[in-house]
């Protein structure tokens, strides 16, 4: 397919690609061509990763970073940017796989945490702000680039959709940073599209199986020239 | 068939009453800001007591409103949202005063001081906005749930941001548009326990701190006013008075079979302009 070919070659940073989801779409994203700098807050499995892809065929480098520290995200981007030569895409995917519960847990009010809303904060929309922070620049020196952020469907609906819903108490936590995700990109899309970096966004129901095709075809279409048209929008999967 | 709120509602509004909050006890954050205010006068005039949380002094407001009722309706409480030691005194401190809060309205936010456009904005200012604007009202609701179980009974409210709107600054439309998955889910989570939950979506309303973005852009008040009266169908933006009867409605038993609802407030701009 047309819009596949034309992803080949291209270089992207992927942050999140430790856990389940974002693991099997960076080989998926291999897979179409694109070659990846993998940024994740633990070194080992991104690096296991990167190694595996480079076996079928395609550059990738993993780089670690620090939450809530700026300097550690600009290093990263820019040891990152001087590997692959360019840089085409940021995709910031990142997500909770070690928090999220999809056994029926009750919600346990006693277990509510401040300190929990800001671990959950600062890693997920807190690394989101700093990822595009360090990117822009390159970005904006070249007049291109695409941003593709994720989110959860639960930022729109409060819970998950479908069976298995979200239960345990971490989906308050997700339920308000994905809604504050939202609010951050739709503002940051108004201000740097015009300057020639589109930003668009993919919502998943946090109980969508890893390998769904529709994960996949979402951003293909968002990053290849078909949308080339659509701007500031989130594409949902429920 | 009435259900008994409503009646109950009908019946107090025909007998003359205005205390349908009696013994309620409400905690207004931002409460000595334009729309807290407003709020705050509202929630008294109803009967609650209302605690004033403002990062600033708010005796003079309380002040103000005792004046006009014989018992004491208003209590200032100074607190920064944004620091959870903080928060969890306000909420000791009410415990032990007068038995936990019924009603809690996170109304309080700041817009910021810039730059706060994302090219130039520091990571350090956008956490600084987001940590009042949304963990600040996290804190408090997280803070305010166990007196209203203790309770059988509360309401939640925040004041929100559409998901998507033009020209607002991320770290403010990101602490106001997390509301809206907030506010469904604590519906979903605490519908058990008799307490509800509402997100009044603001926009153009005519406030202090809409005169001082106004001013911060150097554009003439006057003018840009006109502007956005405009810009509403309603012909003129929504007064900080209107809006705080929306607020004392979603307090009062009668709409407690409406939690979860999001309602914007905007004059129509968002979805009809």
């Amino acid at each position: 397919m047309e819009s596949m070919r034309e992803l080949k070659g291209k270089n992207c940073i992927f942050l999140g690609a430790n856990d389940s989801f974002g693991r099997e779409l960076c080989k998926n994203l291999a897979k179409v061509g694109l070659n990846l700098g993998l940024i994740d807050f633990d070194h080992f499995d991104s690096l296991n990763l990167s190694n595996n892809l480079k076996n079928i065929g395609v550059k990738s480098i993993s780089a670690t970073v620090i939450p809530g520290k700026a300097i550690s995200f600009e290093k990263a981007v820019a040891r990152i940017i001087e590997y692959l030569g360019d840089l085409d895409f940021l995709i910031c995917a990142y997500y909770f796989d070690e928090d999220i519960s999809y056994e029926n847990d009750e919600f346990h009010i006693d277990k509510l945490s401040m300190e929990k809303w800001d671990n959950v904060l600062e890693k997920w929309a807190g690394s989101y702000f700093l990822m595009i922070k360090s990117v822009l620049p390159h970005m904006l020196n070249k007049n291109k680039g695409k941003i593709i952020f994720t989110n959860l469907t639960s930022g729109y609906t409060g819970e998950g959709e479908g069976e298995g819903q979200l239960s345990g108490i971490s989906s308050l936590y997700f339920s308000a940073c994905s809604s504050a995700i939202t609010g951050t990109m739709t503002s940051i899309a108004r201000e740097i599209i015009p300057l020639g970096v589109k930003v668009n966004g993919v919502a998943f129901n946090p109980t969508l199986k890893r390998d769904d095709d529709r994960i996949l075809n979402a951003f293909i279409f968002l990053l290849s020239d078909i949308s080339y048209y659509t701007c500031g929008q989130i594409i949902r999967l429920y | 068939m009435l259900n008994k709120d409503l009646k109950d509602y009908i019946d107090l509004v025909n007998k003359g009453s205005s205390d349908f909050l009696k013994k309620k006890v409400s905690l207004v954050t931002g409460g000595a800001g334009g729309i807290g205010t407003a709020i705050c006068k509202e929630l008294a005039n109803l009967g609650s007591i209302v605690y004033i949380c403002d990062i600033k002094e708010a005796k003079s407001l309380a002040n103000e409103i005792n004046a006009g009722y014989s018992d004491v309706r208003a209590i200032p409480i100074k607190t920064d949202i944004s620091n959870k030691s903080e928060v969890k005194n306000m909420f000791e401190q009410i415990l032990n005063e007068n038995g936990g809060v019924d009603i809690l309205i996170n109304n309080a936010a700041v817009y910021g001081e810039p730059p706060l456009n994302f090219l130039e904005i520091s990571y350090e200012n956008f956490k600084k906005i987001i940590s009042v604007d949304l963990s600040g009202a996290i804190y408090c609701t997280i803070a305010a749930i166990p007196h209203m179980i203790k309770k059988g009974w509360g309401k939640i409210m925040f004041t929100a941001a559409p998901l998507s709107s033009s020209g607002i600054p991320a770290p403010y439309l990101a602490g106001k548009s997390g509301f809206i998955g907030l506010t469904k889910f604590f519906s979903e989570k605490l519908k058990k326990y008799g307490i509800g939950t509402f997100a009044v979506v603001l926009r153009h309303i005519y406030t202090p701190m809409i005169k001082k973005v106004i001013e911060s852009r150097n554009i003439d008040i006057k003018n840009a006013k006109k502007d956005l009266d405009k810009k509403s169908l309603t012909g003129r933006m929504a007064t900080t008075e209107e809006i705080a009867k929306m607020f004392a409605y979603f307090a009062l038993p009668i709409s407690n079979h409406m939690s979860g609802q999001t309602i914007l407030a905007d004059g129509g701009i968002s979805y009809l302009r």
